[in-house]
């Protein structure tokens, strides 16, 4: 005789929560914390914000339990909407900032952008690859960026994504259309530099 | 299908994702035959590639770092035991009905105390302005107090010391309650008959406070005094030149008999048939032996 555990469903671990069970608090966390943190970090690109918000989450979640509604939308929907809350209110707040650039840093990056061409195998390393991605995910407005964020890095459907966002599928289809257009033409804008830097280079060495 | 409707179409193509299958073959056949759709749907799966690689190396490298989970777990435990003991409390109780009706209850019976007072205070007689007769000690009699202490209340006399404030409690109303305080003293001191002299003005133990003195009303009316309520007596009526009662130094007040006539001079009926007869008053001596203030007594 075969006995099959089964993994709790979201709303099982709610009822647990309210019941005042901290394993199911737990379990709960565990399943959508990495997502919410991820979601945060993909947003706002600092991990210290990502961690604070992630905690906020999860507080409001604690608070405010009783007011999830699962006929309006899943648990991962209702998660990433009030993640996507702090984020822009984080975004907000920091938009009156502009971030110092460490010097080393700028020249590791512009090293890194010249030695891919230099690369002998002749394409982009995985590593180069997601560290482009991300920096062109993050220079996005932030409506196309959710979007791009849910519905690409974290696999979300439409219909979670316009749970999440507040909107129709239709704004969610068609933002992502438009978020995925203005990566290609920023990767491909991130390519150009770095042929032209590989000609300056290539210059240098003749001169 | 033309380039217009591949557009439409490209990203699900690029992202493998669930759509029409004869939009795919649509636009897979497109592009096959149109070079430039042919590049923007290898730079949509490029696109794709590259964020499936992100979205793979993130999921491997980023988490929520350990001690926020510690410290959600703290939180949660804390939140649970505070709202646990309200649960038990109420819980053994039964339904929820009984701690409304509790709450009810208690509701019920602080409006009908306020309510109580509220009717007690309307039906009290108001506070009638009487004359008060300086002191020998410089403080004002609570006169009004001992003639009327039925009437009296504490509200009566929060009411008239609270400026702008009738229902509120100030610094005045420690001012009240003393004398109030002051009144009750007299009353026990006019009882026991110690004081019966000082007690008629209501100056048996001498208030401590009562810097206002009220002028006399222009009409003088009879109160029953309290040493002798088969009597009664006028207000004390001043004397001086200014017309007013000051707070004297001290003094004393001396029982003497007049001729019913004097009552003219204060502006009392006189019954001329009883001219001859002889009336009692209370006359206020001060220090100097000078008459302060006068009251007749019948």
């Amino acid at each position: 005789m075969t006995v099959l555990a089964t993994t709790p469903s979201d709303d099982e671990l709610l009822r647990r929560i309210i019941a005042g069970e901290e394993d199911a608090f737990v379990a709960l966390y565990r399943r959508r914390s990495g997502g919410i943190y991820r979601f945060a970090l993909h947003m706002c690109g600092s991990e210290a914000i990502a961690e604070d918000v992630t905690q906020e989450v999860f507080m409001a979640l604690m608070r405010d339990i009783k007011k999830f509604d699962s006929s309006r939308g899943s648990l991962a929907a209702y998660l990433y909407g009030i993640a996507r809350h702090h984020v822009l209110r984080q975004l907000a707040r920091d938009r009156a900032f502009v971030p110092m650039m460490n010097g080393d840093e700028t020249e590791t990056s512009a090293c890194e952008l010249l030695a891919a061409p230099d690369d002998p195998l002749g394409d982009l390393t995985r590593r180069e690859t997601v560290g482009r991605v991300r920096e062109a995910v993050l220079a996005l407005p932030a409506h196309y960026r959710e979007v791009v964020v849910l519905c690409e890095l974290h696999e979300m459907s439409y219909v979670d994504a316009a749970t999440a966002l507040g909107c129709a599928v239709g704004t969610v289809r068609s933002r992502l259309h438009r978020g995925r257009a203005m990566l290609i033409e920023r990767l491909r804008a991130a390519e150009q530099p770095r042929t032209d830097a590989h000609t300056i280079k290539t210059a240098r060495c003749f001169a | 299908m033309n380039c217009q409707e591949f557009e439409n179409v490209v990203t699900d193509l690029a992202r493998v994702s669930m759509m029409d299958a004869a939009a795919r073959e649509d636009g897979l056949g497109h592009a096959a035959g149109c070079a430039r759709c042919a590049a923007r749907l290898a730079d949509e799966q490029t696109l794709t590639d590259g964020l499936c690689a992100a979205a793979a190396v993130s999921a491997d490298t980023d988490y929520a770092p350990a001690h926020l989970e510690a410290t959600l777990r703290a939180a949660f435990g804390a939140r649970v035991e505070v709202l646990s003991p309200v649960a038990h409390a109420f819980a053994p109780r039964g339904s929820r009905s009984m701690v409304v009706g509790a709450v009810a209850a208690v509701f019920a019976a602080l409006v009908t105390l306020v309510g109580w007072n509220v009717l007690r205070s309307s039906q009290a007689p108001p506070l009638k302005p009487v004359a008060q007769t300086p002191l020998a000690n410089g403080s004002v009699p609570p006169k009004n107090a001992i003639e009327n202490r039925e009437a009296v209340s504490l509200k009566d006399v929060v009411g008239k010391n609270s400026v702008g404030h009738e229902d509120g409690v100030n610094e005045n109303d420690v001012d009240a309650l003393q004398e109030l305080s002051s009144a009750r003293s007299n009353l026990k001191a006019i009882a026991t008959g110690r004081h019966q002299r000082f007690a008629r003005a209501g100056l048996a133990s001498g208030s401590p406070r009562g810097e206002s003195v009220e002028e006399p009303s222009a009409a003088p009316r009879f109160v029953s005094t309290s040493a002798d309520e088969d009597s009664i007596a006028t207000e004390f009526m001043p004397l001086t030149q200014g017309g007013e009662l000051s707070n004297a130094d001290g003094g004393q007040i001396v029982r003497v008999e007049m001729p019913r006539s004097a009552l003219v001079s204060f502006g009392l009926p006189m019954n001329m048939e009883r001219a001859r007869e002889r009336v009692k008053a209370d006359v206020v001596l001060g220090h100097d032996g000078v008459a302060r203030a006068i009251r007749f007594v019948h």
